[in-house]
């Protein structure tokens, strides 16, 4: 009979070193069994096909960022609205007011980034 | 699906109606801000007024994730006193830097409301949900001079440092959860309360408190904190050092109380060993700052080290007093210290390009605005604790609970570091008194209606926890008796 405490330890120590040994080890046999093949073509970054033609790393419009984080929060939000619409029975008129309020902040984001002129291109 | 009650947040609904109003307000106005910052203040205003209505209530809801009782309400009313004395001494302050936008106002209120959810949750779901709203907004709010590279370093070095934090305190929750099956405050205690998987909780103990520890800036966790205060504008500062804190231990009063109870004999040792080592490191690397802002981190970095030394008393004795001590202590700390900053701010509007925030440009203060330098005094004295003051009032309760608590030597050591305290305190005073300035003075405006109110706020709490301190006294017992009646 080992002494709990130890016993817990244990379990612990080998808990940590196994999923330091999984993440080690998945990492080590991608590298030494996958075919690799030098080719300088492999190094050029991926730009569908075509060949890059300058640096990637420029400073682009900060419209595009805007843009892309309104998309995320639009995005989440049909993340929440999805399993809202399964459940639209069980949850009845209050789920549906709930929806509303929080719809409501979005279009309180929405309306503020509108007025701030993040969707303005010229 | 039942109608849920919301009275539990009828004190955050109104905050997250002020604070949603600000932004659509906000893109109509041109360069006067005051629509603005009237409706921010009215906001705060009403929060802590629902909140002060709601005193003696005492209910959950929500699934018990959210509760509202004397415990949350007077955390509730001191961050809306914290919020009025910010948003009072930001205008002018702003408006010397060009840097008078409404967001400003949305994100304290979105703060505030973090904090508010923290300081009322019963549920480690909705604690994680307040402690990132607080934390997201305020990584914004001490960037918020952006074109400013310290500002930008605040706000990056407050990042990441507090999404680690934010990493380590859910890594402990979600051992909880795997231990317990529970997110409810209640049942996860009494899961825990079997007694099994001991070095599992206390491991996830720890990782809780050290997430924390980065939250209200426990030594080792302490190392952004005077880059932040030094960065961020000088108001955020000031709220930085009261508010999050507050909220902070209000939730690590809770969460260590109600959840860890099991473990306490684990926790009560590392709350007393990190009070020793923050109050060390605090108060020895206050003594070498010569910018106040960041003299004033240390020590804010010292004051958590006198409130963990609280906690410690709690774990060693279960005494109820040392409870409400660090509930008195908390409130005296928040009117005392922002003066102090609130101070900061008011010079740094006379003179934008001259004043630096470091001790020589607060030489001959006394001379050039008499009122400045008393107030800075009576702020100074209360840091050290000076009776009279409502420092004194919070060290002598916190530090009788822990002579209470069998820790005679905890509070011999936190009597002395306070004694070392007085040097860097009492040193601004010497700048502000005794020397001459060596540049001449160039007039600058005069201080505004606002930021006056606000200092006039924080010296009067200041006094009136320092000389009449019956009511709060009783408040905090009522409070935390409360909280632990649950």
């Amino acid at each position: 009979m080992v002494n709990p405490t130890v016993d817990l330890l244990i379990q612990f120590g080998l808990m940590a070193f196994i999923g330091a040994a999984v993440a080690f080890a998945l990492i080590a046999m991608s590298h030494m069994m996958s075919p690799t093949s030098k080719n300088p073509n492999k190094a050029i970054s991926y730009e569908c096909g075509v060949l890059p033609c300058a640096e990637a790393r420029v400073p682009y419009n900060v419209h595009f960022y805007l843009v892309a984080v309104l998309f995320v929060l639009f995005d989440l939000e049909a993340v929440f609205l999805y399993p809202w619409a399964v459940a639209f029975r069980t949850l009845g008129v209050v789920g549906l007011v709930e929806m509303f309020i929080f719809i409501g902040i979005l279009l309180v984001g929405y309306f503020y980034a509108w007025k701030k002129g993040v969707l303005d291109w010229e | 699906m039942p109608t849920p009650d919301v009275t539990p947040i009828i004190p955050e609904l109104i905050l997250a109606v002020a604070a949603c109003l600000v932004l659509v307000v906000e893109p109509f106005l041109k360069l006067d801000k005051t629509a603005v910052v009237a409706v921010a203040l009215t906001g705060l205003l009403a929060y802590g007024a629902a909140a002060f209505a709601l005193l003696g209530q005492d209910m959950a809801g929500f699934n018990d994730m959210i509760v509202i009782n004397d415990y949350a309400i007077f955390f509730k009313v001191l961050f809306a006193a914290a919020g009025v004395m910010t948003v009072l001494m930001s205008p002018r302050y702003l408006e010397a830097h060009d840097r008078h936008l409404g967001e400003y106002y949305a994100l304290l209120l979105f703060a505030i409301l973090g904090m508010s959810v923290l300081a009322a949750a019963r549920d480690l779901m909705a604690f994680y949900v307040g402690l990132e709203l607080m934390a997201v907004s305020s990584y914004l709010l001490a960037g918020f001079f952006r074109y400013r590279l310290r500002s930008n370093e605040a706000a990056l070095k407050y990042f990441l440092t507090g999404c680690f934090a934010s990493a380590i305190t859910l890594y402990g929750i979600s051992m909880v959860y795997g231990f317990t099956g529970a997110t409810n405050y209640a049942e996860v205690g009494t899961a825990l309360a079997g007694g099994e998987n001991t070095l599992g909780v206390a491991f996830a103990t720890a990782l809780v408190f050290a997430g924390m520890g980065f939250k209200v800036s426990v030594a080792p966790f302490h190392m952004w904190t005077p880059d932040v205060y030094e960065g961020a504008p000088t108001p955020i500062a000031g709220f930085f050092s009261v508010g999050p804190k507050a909220a902070g231990f209000a939730a690590i009063l809770m969460m260590f109380l109600a959840v860890f109870e099991a473990s306490v004999d684990t926790w009560t040792v590392i709350f007393i060993a990190f009070s020793i080592f923050t109050m060390l490191v605090g108060n020895l690397f206050a003594l070498v700052q010569r910018n106040l802002k960041r003299m004033l981190a240390y020590s804010s970095i010292a004051h958590v080290g006198y409130l963990l030394a609280g906690m410690g008393a709690i774990g060693q004795s279960g005494d109820l007093l040392a409870g409400e001590a660090i509930l008195l202590y908390l409130a005296a700390y928040t009117f005392m210290n922002l003066g102090a900053f609130g101070v900061l701010a008011y010079l740094k509007t006379q003179q934008p390009v001259t004043f630096d925030y470091t001790l020589d440009d607060m030489a001959g203060l006394a001379r050039r605005s008499p009122w400045a330098a008393i107030l800075m005094s009576l702020f100074m004295f209360s840091l050290t604790g000076i009776p009279g003051t409502a420092g004194f009032i919070g060290k002598f309760y916190l530090f009788n609970a822990v002579v209470r608590a069998d820790l005679v030597w905890l509070a011999a050591i936190a009597v002395i570091f306070s004694a070392v305290s007085a040097y860097y305190y009492l040193r601004v005073m010497v700048y502000m008194f005794f020397r001459e300035s060596e540049e001449e003075f160039v007039g600058g405006e005069a201080i505004s209606g606002p930021l006056a109110a606000s200092l006039a706020l924080a010296a009067a709490g200041v006094l009136f926890i320092g000389l009449v301190p019956a009511r709060l006294v009783d408040a905090s017992a009522t409070a935390f008796q409360n909280f632990l009646g649950l």
